[in-house]
């Protein structure tokens, strides 16, 4: 049960009242199988509740249904972009200290840029439990084995890595991700997606996509070269979250290429594949 | 009582109402029943009752425990409250409480560990439609809003409603801690 106000002393002791006269009251009521074998429920009754029970089953889409998912993915999706803009000034500010403190080193300015982003990505990583344990990411690439034997393509002139895993399904822990064409914001960079999850439990994932494209047989990553921070985020069960994407957040060349957007889990990645002609052109 | 379960937003949830509904049903109406003493509109208020539930599934933790149980009788027994009340608008219970003596809201002053007998004896004699009330807020720690939500009433009005329920067990302790006094 929620609570809210703390009650006063006399207020606790009448909860104790109400729960003892409830359960005095309640004594007296036969277990559930006595009173089942003498009552029975009127045909109305029982058809009134098994048709509403088929028709939950039988719900699917519908138009009610979708309204009320629909007012609190908002709600949460600013909740998100909100909780990401402060982690990321954090996170932020807390690698800008460091990179000026360490004068050591004349890097390029790209380098120190990704470095700075992929110290965000560990900073924000300290601050979960199970970051370490979470494979295939920036933060695995940093100190992980598992990318290191990878393979580099050229891409847009630049040379980009393997992606850490070739092969994944567009669900994982009850999670589905699902693309929109054209985008939801209707510019012709932007592509819409649906996370939703039917699992029964909240699943955590960073709320920073990863864009891998297809190249030679192969998914390679596509750098990001957007602002945002990776942060986790939670979904709540039976929650849906809908959104759009701006693909020029990432390096894409604007050539035909099959790309899939990915999403980091706690316990694995999803993705789901899209054609740059499909993102742009509709 | 239309579209119970799609109510609900997930699975998870479709599933637990079920298991609610099917372990308590019974119960559910014995005790609305021995309310109303009539098998049919009992039937009318367990289904009330399901859908009130329907909005506030998240207050189950634990479908088999004791406090679900209690929990699941509370909204019975004040939708069962509520069909007698629209049964006889005539006996309106906020006018039962006598006005002699009131001195405002002094509960709290009664509430006392001393009084505990006179208490039980008060809240047992209290009529449903109060006794609800209290339960839904000192038991279950639900806000106004949602009991108003279960109740059919709007936030300010379950304040009325409390604040009368509180009034009138003032008055029963009042008259009780009378007669101790004189016996």
């Amino acid at each position: 049960m929620k609570r809210h106000n703390a009650l006063s002393d006399g207020e606790q002791l009448l909860a104790r009242v109400l729960e003892e006269c409830l359960e005095e009251d309640l004594s007296f009521v036969p277990p559930e199988r006595e009173i089942a074998r003498k009552h029975r429920f009127s045909q109305e009754f029982e058809d009134a509740m098994s048709e509403l029970l088929e028709e939950e089953e039988d719900e699917d889409e519908t138009e009610e249904e979708i309204r009320r998912h629909f007012r609190p993915r908002f709600v949460e999706l600013a909740a998100v972009i909100l909780v990401f803009f402060i982690c990321g000034a954090v996170a932020m500010s807390l690698s800008d200290s460091f990179f000026s403190a360490s004068t050591s080193s004349d890097t390029a300015a790209a380098e120190t840029t990704e470095a700075a982003e992929e110290e965000t990505t560990a900073e924000t990583w300290d601050m979960e439990e199970s970051a370490e344990e979470v494979s295939g990411t920036d933060a695995g690439e940093e100190s992980g084995e598992e990318t290191t034997a990878g393979s580099m393509a050229e891409y847009g002139g630049e040379l980009i890595d393997e992606a850490s895993e070739q092969e994944l399904a567009s669900s994982l822990d009850g999670l589905t991700l699902e693309l929109a064409y054209p985008g939801a914001e209707g510019g012709n960079t932007s592509i819409g997606y649906s996370l939703e999850n039917s699992g029964e439990e909240a699943v955590s994932y960073i709320s920073l996509f990863d864009l891998e494209v297809y190249l030679d047989g192969l998914w390679y990553t596509v750098p990001y070269v957007g602002e945002e921070t990776r942060n986790w985020a939670s979904m709540g069960s039976g929650m849906v979250l809908d959104g759009a994407l701006d693909l020029s957040a990432w390096a894409i060349d604007g050539e035909t290429h099959s790309y899939r957007l990915v999403l980091q889990l706690a316990d694995g990645r999803i993705g789901a594949e899209f054609t740059f002609e499909e993102a742009v052109l509709e | 009582m239309f579209l119970f379960l799609t109510l609900l937003d997930s699975p998870g949830e479709q599933e637990k109402f079920a298991e609610i509904y099917n372990q308590y049903r019974h119960f559910m109406w014995y005790v609305a029943n021995q309310r109303l003493k009539d098998e049919h509109l009992a039937e009318d208020a367990v289904q009330e009752a399901f859908l009130a539930l329907t909005r506030h599934l998240d207050k189950v933790e634990d479908v088999h425990s004791s406090r679900t149980r209690n929990f699941l009788a509370t909204i019975v027994r004040s939708k069962a409250a509520d069909i007698l009340r629209k049964s006889r608008p005539e006996e309106e219970l906020t006018e039962k409480v006598e006005r002699s003596g009131w001195e405002g809201d002094a509960l709290e002053q009664y509430l006392k560990k001393e009084q505990y007998n006179a208490l039980v004896a008060c809240v047992l004699e209290l009529d449903d439609s109060y006794r609800v009330v209290f339960e839904y807020k000192y038991l279950y720690r639900m806000t106004d809003k949602e009991i108003g939500d279960i109740l059919g009433i709007s936030a300010k009005n379950v304040n009325v409603r409390c604040f009368r329920a509180r009034r009138k067990l003032q008055e029963m302790l009042r008259k009780e801690a009378e007669r101790y006094e004189k016996a």
